[in-house]
């Protein structure tokens, strides 16, 4: 009897412990996009890639709650945001353009809304958000594709308020993201 | 008496210097440069290694404050605790050079040791990637800064109040996540 009861309390606690770190793991996260593989991207001229987790998140908030609180607000509702960034040059243009293509068809056949999309002849933008049961948005995707210049792909996972978010980006000067608010709502 | 005071005048600065930590780096330093140097695969010979503790510090937040133009300079300085620096000069010159794909075989090995990157570039020849550690609770408190161009390799680890640090950089140059960019 006393082996079964320690069993079960062995196998309670592993559940407990397994479902912890399953909610701790970002990537489960319905906001979290898997942008699929970079590897072939890694030799381009110029790569940046950034991840701020939501210990750093919180972190910077505390230390932003005096100048903007604002900025504090947006922070601690934010579970991830990272960004990958490419120079483009004639080896990597084909594949980025493609990347981007590929990150649009993946998130139109599924419950992220685009947004934002604009395209020109030497740049294209795209903005996507997903939204929760509450119809509160929980994850931001935004992929752009400069023809002189580069191509990022960033995801923010969280608590989002698009009429701040665009603060974010100007205080971090994280690529398109400033530029969200000065952009239409809806397609162009 | 004379002997014992001499020795004293000796030995008094050199006891500073350990306390102070102003000699020689400590081992988690070295362990992380081996690993580092594991990956990139070339043997490095070294130019200057040492670290600079929190008097040495204090002191010299004396002397920005009074050279220094912007005030959060000597703010920052205040922040920091500890600052270990090593800087290496690649031996074989004749080795692959080093890429983005070297710094993501060398996040395995630094997710390993407890550390993970909040940002990493490449930009042409110049690699760098910055690491925070894993614990909750220590995040912020440690950073590490890897560099390599060229044929040099920088290391540097910071310790402190990095909250202020990282504030301070934001508010007074707007810290660019896209810096690199």
């Amino acid at each position: 009897m006393k082996t079964i009861k320690y069993l079960i309390t062995a196998l309670v606690l592993t559940l407990v412990m397994q479902l912890h770190s399953q909610s701790d793991d970002v990537t489960k996260e319905p906001g979290y996009v898997d942008f699929g593989d970079f590897t072939s991207l890694e030799k381009s001229a110029g790569v940046t890639e950034v991840e701020l987790g939501q210990d750093v998140l919180s972190a910077l908030a505390s230390i932003s709650s005096d100048e903007d609180p604002n900025i504090m607000a947006i922070l601690n509702g934010l579970k991830l945001v990272r960004a990958n960034v490419y120079e483009i040059d004639d080896k990597n243009r084909d594949q980025l353009m493609q990347k981007v293509n590929e990150v649009d068809s993946k998130l139109s056949n599924t419950s992220w809304k685009r947004i934002v999309r604009t395209r020109s002849e030497d740049e294209t933008a795209n903005v996507y958000i997903k939204m929760n049961s509450n119809k509160k948005i929980i994850g931001l995707v935004v992929t752009s594709f400069e023809n002189s210049g580069e191509a990022a792909f960033v995801n923010i996972v969280g608590q989002i308020d698009l009429a701040t978010i665009g603060k974010l980006g100007k205080k971090f000067d994280i690529p398109s993201l400033d530029d969200i608010n000065r952009k239409d709502s809806g397609e162009k | 008496m004379k002997q014992n005071k001499s020795i004293i005048v000796i030995i008094a600065p050199i006891l500073l210097l350990f306390l102070t930590g102003c000699i020689g780096v400590n081992r988690q330093f070295s362990q992380v440069k081996d690993k580092i140097m594991g990956e990139l695969g070339s043997d490095y010979r070294t130019e200057f290694q040492f670290s600079v503790g929190p008097a040495l510090i204090h002191v010299s937040s004396w002397l920005v404050d009074m050279s220094a133009d912007e005030e959060y300079v000597d703010d920052m300085m205040r922040e920091i605790s500890s600052v270990q620096v090593g800087i290496y000069n690649k031996i074989d010159e004749n080795k692959d050079k080093a890429n983005f794909s070297t710094l993501i075989a060398l996040d395995d090995h630094m997710k390993k040791s407890g550390w993970k990157y909040i940002v990493r570039t490449a930009d042409g020849d110049e690699l760098t990637a910055v690491y925070i550690s894993n614990d909750p609770e220590e995040v912020l408190k440690k950073m590490y800064v890897i560099s390599l161009e060229d044929e040099k390799l920088v290391i540097v680890e910071v310790n402190g109040n990095l909250q202020k640090v990282i504030s301070y950089a934001l508010k007074e140059k707007k810290f660019k996540i896209n810096s690199e960019l």
